[in-house]
């Protein structure tokens, strides 16, 4: 089992469409690897994730995955909030062919959801939502399991219970951390790539390129701190924007520092 | 190849009764919209058939005449609709990736064909007592040609998104020109009824087949001149080839 870019070139979603996110990116994730990407831009990091489990197609270069991979956890888009709990589980037990009446039990009891199991999403507390989609993902029987941000996907109160319940599940099999949060990869990656300029730098000490990005976020702080300096002096200088530089994960990052 | 054919049917089913259940949930713009929609245009063409009282053939039931004909083109025209539309609606979809929008296409188009099989099959015995006739001819031929414009509809769509991406406003001209195509496909007007001079050029829509030929099957006394099963069954897979070719080509080049 395992996952291979080469030579990837995407093209930022929407009206922004002409700036590429990555342009010449490659990398390898083989299988039972616990793998974290480190990226400043959170459209980087998602669109990676969407890269690697199939559902973004490359403008060039070759995407290639043997093994079942998860989609990006925690995923809720495909929910619909008039349904109860139980249907938007067997939606999904449907589609992969799980023939097991009890799974949706199963699923609500993992994340402590037994009581709202037919009650309409959009009648329940924000957290069913979360976790919900966090124990879908994870409830489902897949080679590698991708982590959009975080390991443990939940409400506060959950956290150490949902990154119980990821440990356990995925023992033995791929883990995929993407996210900005540098403690996230050092508590449960292996390794690491940080993306920059559109590539990725592969650190197979995970410390290492936590270092690494941690100098890149502090390069991109004082590169804000210049605009915002500029701009309040009334510069004529050309703008370059903060693109999508992810400060509320520059901030956590720092918070965690 | 088998499993994967396995895969597909079961996606396509999974998000066909997704699409059901949520209906379900508002019936007033689901299926209760569907049958009143149905309702609306066939008393439209009731009115306009009784007004032109000539056009009325003899030994031709009219009520049935106008249900074998209305229903199969609302059909096809709610299914050409269903690739853009089951495509932007379903976007959130895409992002799971069992899901591709081939599926999301054909479980729109699964859900239109059962909902209008339904109405078909209501409205069908409605106007057999209303006009007094006896069942169909050759029920396996009209059921087949139901499928056919099924078909045919998610294939003309196909084509139409194809169009769309390229000139936006492709999709409105050719709702105007089907507007059109509705008089010349056999919807209201026999093919008899128009001059012989431009029978052939007529003969070219393979609309016009389905129609006729839906008429042949269920009434015993109905012939109309230059019909053929095999032009419809030609005509559907050189407009499917096309679509999904289509479909190939553009799916790389969908916004994300």
């Amino acid at each position: 089992m395992s996952v291979t870019l080469e030579n990837i070139r995407l093209a930022a979603p929407g009206p922004d469409a002409k700036r590429l996110l990555f342009d010449g990116l490659s990398l390898h994730i083989g299988a039972d690897s616990r793998v974290g990407i480190l990226g400043t831009s959170r459209p980087g990091n998602g669109a990676l994730l969407r890269l690697l489990c199939g559902t973004r197609v490359p403008e060039d270069g070759i995407a290639r995955r043997d093994g079942r991979v998860s989609w990006p956890i925690p995923l809720s888009s495909f929910m619909v909030v008039g349904h109860t709990l139980a249907r938007n589980v067997r939606f999904i037990m449907r589609l992969y062919g799980i023939d097991d009446e009890e799974f949706p039990r199963r699923i609500a009891e993992t994340v402590e959801l037994t009581e709202f199991v037919n009650t309409p999403l959009g009648k329940c507390p924000k957290f069913v939502k979360s976790r919900l989609a966090f124990a879908l993902g994870i409830g489902l029987d897949f080679d590698m399991y991708l982590f959009d941000g975080s390991f443990a996907p939940v409400d506060k109160p959950f956290k150490q219970k949902a990154a119980e319940i990821s440990s356990a599940r995925t023992a033995g099999r791929g883990v995929v951390v993407a996210t900005s949060v540098p403690a996230e990869v050092e508590q449960n990656c292996e390794s690491v790539y940080v993306l920059e300029g559109g590539r990725a730098t592969y650190f197979e000490e995970a410390s290492r390129g936590v270092e690494h990005f941690k100098q890149l976020l502090a390069m991109e702080k004082a590169k804000d701190k210049d605009v915002g300096a500029g701009m309040r002096e009334g510069s004529d200088d050309e703008d370059e924007g903060l693109g999508d530089v992810d400060l509320v994960g520059a901030a956590v990052a720092d918070a965690l520092d | 190849m088998l499993k994967l054919i396995n895969t597909q049917i079961r996606v396509i089913h999974a998000l066909a009764l997704r699409e059901i259940q949520s209906q379900q949930a508002k019936l007033a713009y689901g299926f209760g919209w569907v049958f009143f929609d149905a309702f609306l245009a066939f008393a439209a063409m009731m009115i306009i058939k009784f007004a032109i009282r000539g056009f009325n053939r003899p030994g031709v039931p009219p009520v049935t005449f106008l249900v074998s004909g209305l229903i199969p083109w609302m059909m096809f025209q709610t299914t050409y609709h269903a690739p853009g539309g089951a495509i932007q609606k379903g976007k959130r979809l895409l992002e799971l990736p069992m899901v591709t929008e081939l599926d999301l296409v054909l479980a729109s188009a699964l859900r239109i064909f059962l909902v209008y099989t339904i109405l078909f099959i209501l409205l069908g015995v409605i106007a057999a007592i209303v006009d007094g006739i006896a069942p169909p001819r050759f029920p396996l031929g009209i059921a087949l040609l139901f499928f056919f414009m099924s078909l045919m509809g998610i294939a003309f769509g196909f084509v139409l998104m194809a169009l769309s991406r390229l000139y936006s406003p492709a999709g409105k001209f050719v709702g105007f020109f089907l507007r059109f195509a509705m008089i010349i496909s056999g919807v209201v007007f026999q093919l008899t009824m128009f001059p012989p001079t431009i029978w052939p050029y007529l003969l070219w829509n393979p609309l016009l087949h389905v129609e006729e030929l839906l008429r042949i099957y269920w009434f015993s006394n109905y012939q109309t001149p230059g019909i053929s099963p095999l032009y419809v069954a030609e005509s559907l897979l050189g407009m499917a080839f096309l679509g999904l070719l289509l479909e190939r080509y553009m799916r790389r080049r969908l916004p994300s």
